[in-house]
């Protein structure tokens, strides 16, 4: 036995198995488990462009709505695009309401000279890129419309040196606004005009003329948008579903503890199932951790699913094991090699479908990020996960470790 | 001898029956694929479900509101409408609060069902090839395939009864149903087609046993899923509708896998060797005379090894023919060293030349 014992910590797939199972737990531990906005609470709203665009506007258009959000104090957002029409916002901890307030609705931008509003977003016809100088200056060229530059000719006549205040949506956004060069308040209209300022060093100037760029873009975005759908999950919520995913996964493993105690009666089996199955959802958890995989319903789901087809894989080793063993006494661990190798046949054959199943779905879900479809793509991209992990690591493992004790 | 047959009928009639089901009683959709609103309250004060229901009625534009009970205090609000959050909000007039509000508008709905009908066709369609590739035999992979579809429209009639939406969710579901059913099936394929020892009978009793397992481990996991998510977190439809429409499909699989594709199987073997004995009627006849002569024990072996025998005139492929030759003489050398008499020997291997002669034939006939 003890022999026996040695053998088996010394074999290369056990060993590959307590590998795998340390980086996991360490990674778990020291990086931890991202959850998905549905276990952790939050909002994710997915917009709708008015017609696709290309992949320069669509940059336009999300770090446009990254900048508003954070305007607003908001942390923890997220905005990608989805394919080249939607664009997915998610956010930690906000109420439906909020975030639907804050870009449900185009975002609203004025300059505002002695509390007149002297320019608004659709007097912007369009903003150039910021430049910025070595010395922390910068610049921000932008192009009025006709109707525009008429208008802030008239009132901004005679203000020179005025200071011109930006809102965005009501909110001011600079502690220090630019002033009213001489030149544009002499009455006649200027189409190209340009918000300049100076920064300590290059790293601020950039930072504040980005700001003062995508404000400005704000009220004239590329595009149209308009919410097509939300989804919201309050924290206490969120928390309710991450402890009952918990306890349900523990009582569904006891369960299966308890049907291969039942049908083998021996505890002898039913414990390294456990142990096998356990340290394949550390293993899955500890991948998801390292790739920063965001663990939600639907990856639980996918981590039930794999980790069940990894009870069938064991039940058929142990079955193909333990079947032989009453029939033949000589020869018997050259058999049950035999008998394993059949078995992993079964396995491998039964993996492959059901990585052949869960790729279109994956896929999909990759190919356009994780609008509606995108949750069920983290289901079947867990499970592919979780089946990889059975087959080459944990099921192995569990393999040598009937061939070596039941034999 | 015949029953095997009838029995394949149970469950295709049962997959017929849930597509008539389907039609008449229909399947639900969910929230995430019809489009729509979705709203998880906690009621505050004493207000009532109807009262709740009586306030949106009237505040809010849309028809067909459906307030469902979760006890606790808890209510599940659908609207047919995708109407924004903060509508929502103030409809309910402070009545209760939100904890979860889900809003689907058309484009995404509609995008999600496209893709869902994508992605279902490429899985069944990728499971197929995968199985083909695996089995290389067309009756048996038709089976295992055949199986997955019933075991899918059994629980799609199973949703359409216990109302189950067809969602994301449940589409999922539906996914994973395909890799446990096929599961059950490979091992079944593969203990009645790729193994030799036992009879036929033999090798489906094991395989039985150890599908069972399988399949009972399933539903037990499943079963508790979702017992525990409708009592701890009534909210989390996504895992239960995942376990309910895999409980079903497990259940269906044990039917799926053992009364058809079983019978499926046993008719294809009795086919097959119907179709042989009538090739090599000389060989067979006079293997036959031999087991005759010889004691019970011998005769139990050499059916084992007539097992061997037909496997062998079944592979056409020369790299698993020579693996079993492998096998063959491996086994041979553990008898002869565990000192059989000589006598058994010699008609083994008599036995095991008589093969190569067929498998040789069989090849040639091929080529042609």
């Amino acid at each position: 036995m003890a022999s026996d014992l040695s053998k088996f910590f010394k074999d290369r797939q056990v060993i590959i198995l307590l590998i795998f199972l340390l980086i996991s737990i360490g990674s778990i531990a020291f990086l931890g488990v991202e959850q998905g906005l549905d276990l952790k609470g939050g909002s994710s709203i997915q917009l709708q462009l008015e017609h696709p665009v290309n992949e320069s506007t669509m940059k336009v258009v999300t770090s446009v709505l990254d900048k508003r959000l954070n305007l607003y104090g908001v942390s923890d957002v997220k905005v990608r695009s989805s394919g080249d029409q939607m664009v997915i916002v998610e956010m930690a901890g906000k109420t439906p309401e909020e975030v639907e307030r804050l870009i449900g609705n185009p975002g609203i931008f004025e300059a505002k000279i002695d509390n007149v509003t002297v320019l608004t977003g659709s007097d912007v016809a369009s903003v150039e890129a910021p430049i910025v100088g070595d010395s922390g200056e910068w610049h921000v060229p932008f192009t009025l419309t006709t109707e525009g530059a008429k208008n802030f000719a008239e009132l901004a006549k005679g203000k020179g040196g005025h200071e011109v205040v930006m809102y965005l949506d009501g909110k001011q956004i600079d502690e220090h606004p630019p002033q009213l060069s001489g030149e544009l308040a002499g009455g006649e209209p200027v189409a190209e005009v340009e918000v300049t300022g100076s920064a300590a060093d290059v790293e601020t100037a950039k930072e504040e003329s980005n700001t003062v760029f995508t404000v400005l873009k704000t009220g004239s975005l590329p595009v149209k948008i308009h919410t097509i759908g939300s989804n919201t999950v309050s924290p206490e919520l969120g928390q309710q579903f991450a402890q009952g995913a918990l306890i349900a996964g523990l009582l569904s493993i006891l369960g299966i503890a308890l049907v291969v105690y039942i049908r083998y009666r021996r505890a002898f089996l039913a414990v390294p199932i456990l142990i096998t199955t356990i340290s394949e959802i550390i293993i899955i958890l500890g991948v998801a951790s390292i790739i920063h995989w965001n663990i939600d319903l639907a990856a639980i789901a996918g981590l039930i699913a794999s980790v069940g087809t990894g009870v069938d894989d064991q039940i058929i080793i142990t079955d193909e094991v333990l079947h032989h063993d009453d029939e033949n006494t000589r020869h018997r661990r050259t058999r049950t090699q035999m008998n394993v190798k059949n078995a992993l046949f079964i396995i491998f054959a039964s993996a492959g479908t059901l990585i052949a199943a869960m790729l279109p779905l994956a896929y999909v879900g990759f190919a356009r990020g994780s609008s509606g479809i995108g949750t069920i793509a983290g289901f079947a991209f867990t499970t592919i996960i979780g089946v990889l992990i059975g087959v080459f690591i944990t099921r192995p493992a569990y393999a040598k470790f009937i061939e070596i004790f039941v034999s | 001898m015949e029953n095997h047959k009838i029995l394949i009928a149970i469950p295709i009639i049962l997959a017929l029956l849930s597509l008539v089901l389907i039609g008449f009683n229909g399947l639900e959709q969910g929230v995430d694929l019809k489009g729509g609103s979705q709203a998880e309250l906690q009621l505050l004060g004493s207000v009532t479900p109807s009262e709740l229901e009586d306030t949106l009625d009237a505040k809010l534009n849309t028809n067909n509101i459906k307030v469902t009970n979760n006890g606790n205090n808890k209510v599940t609000v659908e609207l047919e409408n995708n109407i924004n959050s903060s509508t929502f909000t103030s409809a309910i007039n402070g009545k209760a609060k939100v904890i979860s509000y889900n809003e689907i508008g058309p484009v995404l709905s509609e995008e999600a069902m496209g893709q869902i009908y994508v992605a279902m066709i490429f899985a069944f369609l990728f499971m197929a090839i995968t199985v083909f590739v695996v089995f290389r035999e067309p009756v048996p992979s038709v089976a295992i395939i055949l199986a997955a579809l019933c075991d899918i429209l059994i629980a799609l009639g199973g949703m359409s009864i216990f109302k189950i939406p067809l969602s994301i969710a449940s589409v999922g579901a539906l996914l994973m149903l395909i890799g446990y059913s096929v599961d059950t099936d490979i091992l079944l394929t593969t203990r009645l087609l790729k193994r030799r020892e036992g009879t036929v009978e033999e090798r489906a009793k094991n395989a039985m046993y150890t599908g069972l397992t399988m399949s009972f481990a399933a539903i037990a996991a499943m079963g508790i899923l979702f017992v525990v998510t409708k009592i701890l977190m009534p909210e989390a439809t996504t895992l239960s509708n995942i376990s309910a429409v895999l409980v079903i499909g497990l259940i269906g699989d044990i039917l799926s896998t053992w009364l058809m594709n079983l019978g499926i199987l046993k008719t294809y073997i009795d086919w097959r060797q119907s179709k042989k004995q009538e090739k090599y009627n000389v060989g067979s006849s006079s293997s036959k005379n031999k087991s005759s002569k010889s004691k019970e024990e011998t005769s139990e072996k050499k059916s084992s090894l007539k097992d061997k025998l037909k496997r062998k005139t079944e592979v056409e492929d020369d790299e698993v023919m020579n693996k079993i030759q492998e096998e063959l003489e491996k086994i041979d050398n553990m008898e002869e060293s565990s000192g059989k008499s000589s006598n058994k020997k010699s008609n083994k291997k008599q036995k095991t030349k008589g093969n190569k002669r067929k498998a040789k034939k069989k090849k040639g006939k091929g080529g042609k």
